[in-house]
């Protein structure tokens, strides 16, 4: 059975709610898309950052970040100790 | 009045015997309360105190003992149902423990055994303290709760269980009680150490419950020396891997992390007892020392098999030499692993099993205004044909005002990009769609209508929820790609689950309708005549044959193709072949150039330069025929109703082989011949093309979908 609408007001009037179920389908459907590929991508940078090469480069990028900046890292690593004492 | 059985093995245990035995007999249950002994020797009196405290003796000899095999006999011997077993230096708690391991039991009807915490003694050391409460707080909630455990038998639960099975299997018969029930179906098992967590293990594998109850407490703990501590370890986890396949993990990182974590862990008990400062010193060396002698007997213990007899004799604390693996047949732990494939590409269809209907939500039958459209693709590569279609018919959709999204159905995890990245993909080299595209179905919300676009991807669409209608866009008869195998026996399943089918070409709508039973409707597809320019016979290379040599889709016969060019170029060694459309590359007995996959633009100038071109599809009519219809070339295609049907009423517009070399080599040689006939024939070629256009095939499409709504199933 089809059902429609009884007078050319109703029809307008549903012929926009229509519209505007779609309109937020489409939004739901971006916002979705959104999430899933921040998901992705923190799943590649965990898998990355888990890989056998990452951690094999870890003393390069250490010294790396050493010479680039001494100061900034010496008071990164006293941060993270006042963090952990903190959290103790 | 029934009865509860206490049960104790002795040896030699005077030294808390008494103290065991006076806070047994002080339990308040509201049954007889039997306990019995087993004695393997005692020379110090244990018998005596036991007798004291009316305890039922059984003597047997040192020889006979051994932790399995005793215990069984103690069952043997008990008279209660419920079996409660200590040892002689695990002192209940307080007078409720008794109630407490009962009432593990009537938790549910499948309990088969109960266990409780064990708390230090006053004078152990702050490891062992620190050790035990964080060791019963992985139960019941931190330990304060009952806790039921039974063994999930899901996929994911029994994979959750292997990882870590002492989670589930952990048991000590320092104090636990068993249901007689359970015990007549998993006794114990005569293993030299561990019988314990063996017979724990095969009551959870056994589909029993297994409690712990956090007021079945009981007062026991060990000090050693640390050498004698390092040797307790070995033993322990010797036994762990003979029973649970446990290897402690290692490595100069991962284990100077874990004696930091035990450490740290005795730190914060400390802390929780007062200490500060510099009192934590002492107590934090000694701890230091003892993590690290219970890391490498845990170690050495857990690949104690490498060891030579003699070294594991003089490594244990009881002197035990030996190292035998106990494997349950059939247990779970045990199973090889070697060839299991936690991706396994058709684990769709088994869950599609049993049949179901098609879930659809109901609705009243309105099909007015613009629809929510969710379309399920397979995975594609650049140049596909079919996915081509797909993609101008959602573009079709969304030039009408409907709303579309693309799922991905990935069967085998193949596909290593985002949806983000997959929609690039698809506007920069099929057609610069709006729909949002996603690399799976698990943000699938709903849809007007849900649309299977391949057989594989119909299993998952049959039960997407949240759809008023579910549809198949069949383009081809699937079943046939395949010869009678396991895949085409679920391309066939693909009919049979209800759908309401769009078909390519009335052929293929008729098969759906008249074999399958189906409701079909039908499109045809456009051609891109913009692309597809039309060439007259001017600037046409006499002798040029083109021929569409996919091998690698079966259904498109290259082999026959080229093997009457073959017979064509036997005849006539002037012409040229280049073959297109292939990554996997053509060979053929005589000269021919691949080209490749290449781009439609340069296909089409391809088509103007050519003098016949030869395409063949078994199951469908090929969209290549049309693009080299509407560029003017004289086509040769296979006679058979799926080109009959889709070729319609038109009278002559391509030139028709049958099934043999020598048929096709013929019509090449006709068409060769004849260029007049060729060059009019391609002229009612080029005016069908033009007739049928990506806007009729997205009207054919919208018509088939609005009707479909309009009559609710």
């Amino acid at each position: 059975m089809t059902t429609g609408p009884s007078s050319p007001d109703d029809g307008a009037a549903l012929r926009e709610a229509i519209e505007e179920r779609n309109r937020l389908w489409e939004e739901l459907q971006r916002k979705n898309a959104v999430e899933a590929d921040l998901e992705y991508w923190r799943q590649r940078a965990s898998d990355i950052e888990r890989s056998r090469w990452w951690r094999a480069g870890f003393p390069l990028r250490y010294v790396k970040r050493f010479v680039k900046d001494p100061a900034g890292m010496l008071e990164g690593r006293a941060d993270a100790i006042r963090r952990r004492r903190r959290g103790a | 009045v029934s009865v509860v059985t206490v049960a104790i093995p002795v040896l030699n245990g005077a030294r808390y015997l008494d103290e065991v035995l006076t806070a047994v007999r002080a339990q308040r249950v509201d049954r007889e309360v039997e306990i019995l002994i087993v004695d393997s020797g005692s020379t110090d009196g244990s018998l005596e105190i036991a007798r004291r405290h009316w305890a039922i003796v059984h003597e047997i000899p040192a020889s006979q003992f051994s932790h399995g095999g005793t215990r069984n006999r103690m069952m043997e011997l008990a008279r209660g149902e419920h079996v409660a077993f200590l040892t002689q230096d695990a002192t209940p708690a307080h007078d409720g423990w008794l109630a407490a391991l009962l009432e593990g039991f009537a938790q549910a009807d499948d309990v088969g055994a109960v266990f409780g915490p064990h708390e230090a003694r006053p004078d152990a050391s702050h490891m062992i303290k620190s050790e035990m409460e964080r060791h019963f707080a992985s139960w019941g909630n931190g330990g304060t709760e009952i806790d039921v455990q039974r063994l999930d038998s899901s996929p994911e639960g029994i994979e959750a269980y292997r990882e870590f099975p002492g989670q589930l299997t952990f048991l000590s018969d320092v104090n636990c009680a068993v249901a007689r029930s359970a015990w007549e179906q998993v006794p114990y098992r005569e293993v030299p150490y561990a019988e314990d967590q063996l017979l724990g293990r095969e009551l959870v594998e056994a589909g029993f419950a297994k409690v712990f109850h956090p007021e079945a407490r009981v007062v026991h703990s060990h000090d050693y020396p640390p050498l004698a501590f390092f040797r307790r370890y070995f033993d322990e986890f010797r036994s762990l891997r003979e029973v649970l396949g446990f290897r402690q993990p290692w490595g100069p990182r991962q284990t100077m992390r874990d004696v930091r974590g035990l450490v740290g862990a005795d730190r914060r008990w400390l802390r929780a007892q007062g200490l500060t400062g510099m009192e934590l010193v002492g107590p934090l060396l000694v701890s230091g020392r003892h993590h690290v002698g219970r890391m490498a007997g845990s170690i050495i213990g857990t690949r104690a098999n490498r060891l030579p007899t003699a070294l594991r004799r003089a490594l244990s604390l009881e002197g035990r030499a030996s190292f035998t693996p106990y494997e349950i047949p059939g247990g779970l732990l045990e199973r090889d692993e070697a060839n299991v494939d936690r991706n396994w590409p058709w684990e769709f269809v088994r869950k599609a099993y049993p049949r179901r209907p098609i879930a659809v939500e109901p609705h009243g039958g309105h099909a007015g205004g613009p629809l929510t459209i969710a379309w399920v693709v397979p995975p594609w590569s650049v140049g596909s044909g079919g996915h081509t279609t797909i993609f101008r018919l959602v573009r079709q959709m969304e030039q009408r005002g409907h709303r579309c999204s693309i799922h991905l159905f990935d069967t085998g995890n193949k596909e290593r990009r985002s949806g983000g990245e997959l929609r690039r993909e698809i506007r920069e080299h099929f057609v610069p769609i709006e729909a949002t595209v996603f690399r799976d179905l698990d943000r699938f919300t709903g849809a007007d209508v849900a649309i299977a676009t391949e057989w594989r991807t119909a299993f998952p669409v049959r039960d997407l929820p949240h759809c008023r209608e579910k549809v198949y866009l069949v383009q081809d008869d699937e079943p046939q790609f395949y010869a009678t195998s396991s895949l085409s026996i679920w391309a066939e399943e693909s009919y049979h689950m209800g759908y309401r089918c769009i078909a390519y070409t009335p052929w293929m709508a008729d098969i759906l309708r008249t074999r399958w039973n189906l409701e079909a409707s039908y499109f045809e597809c456009g051609t891109d005549t913009d692309v597809y320019e039309f060439a007259g016979e001017e600037g046409r290379e006499p002798g040029l044959v083109v021929v569409y040599a996919r091998g690698e889709t079966e259904r498109r016969a290259v082999e026959l193709a080229l093997a009457g060019l073959a017979t064509a170029f036997e005849r006539r060694p002037q012409i040229q072949v280049v073959a297109f459309g292939s990554s996997l590359g053509v060979t053929a007995p005589f000269p021919l150039r691949d080209v490749g996959v290449r781009p439609p633009t340069e296909l089409a100038e391809l088509y103007r330069r050519a003098s016949v071109g030869l395409v063949f599809s078994l199951t469908t009519h090929s969209l290549v025929a049309q693009e080299m219809m509407a560029s003017g070339l004289p086509v040769v295609e296979l006679e058979g109703d799926n080109v009959a049907s889709a070729l319609g009423e038109s009278g002559d517009l391509v030139e028709l082989a049958e099934r043999t070399p020598d048929s096709i080599a013929g019509a090449v040689e006709r068409l060769l011949d004849d260029r007049e006939g060729a060059a009019a024939m391609t002229r009612r070629a080029r005016r069908f093309v033009e007739e049928r256009t990506w806007e009729r095939a997205g009207d054919q499409v919208e018509a088939a979908l609005l009707d479909y709504l309009a009559r609710p199933r």
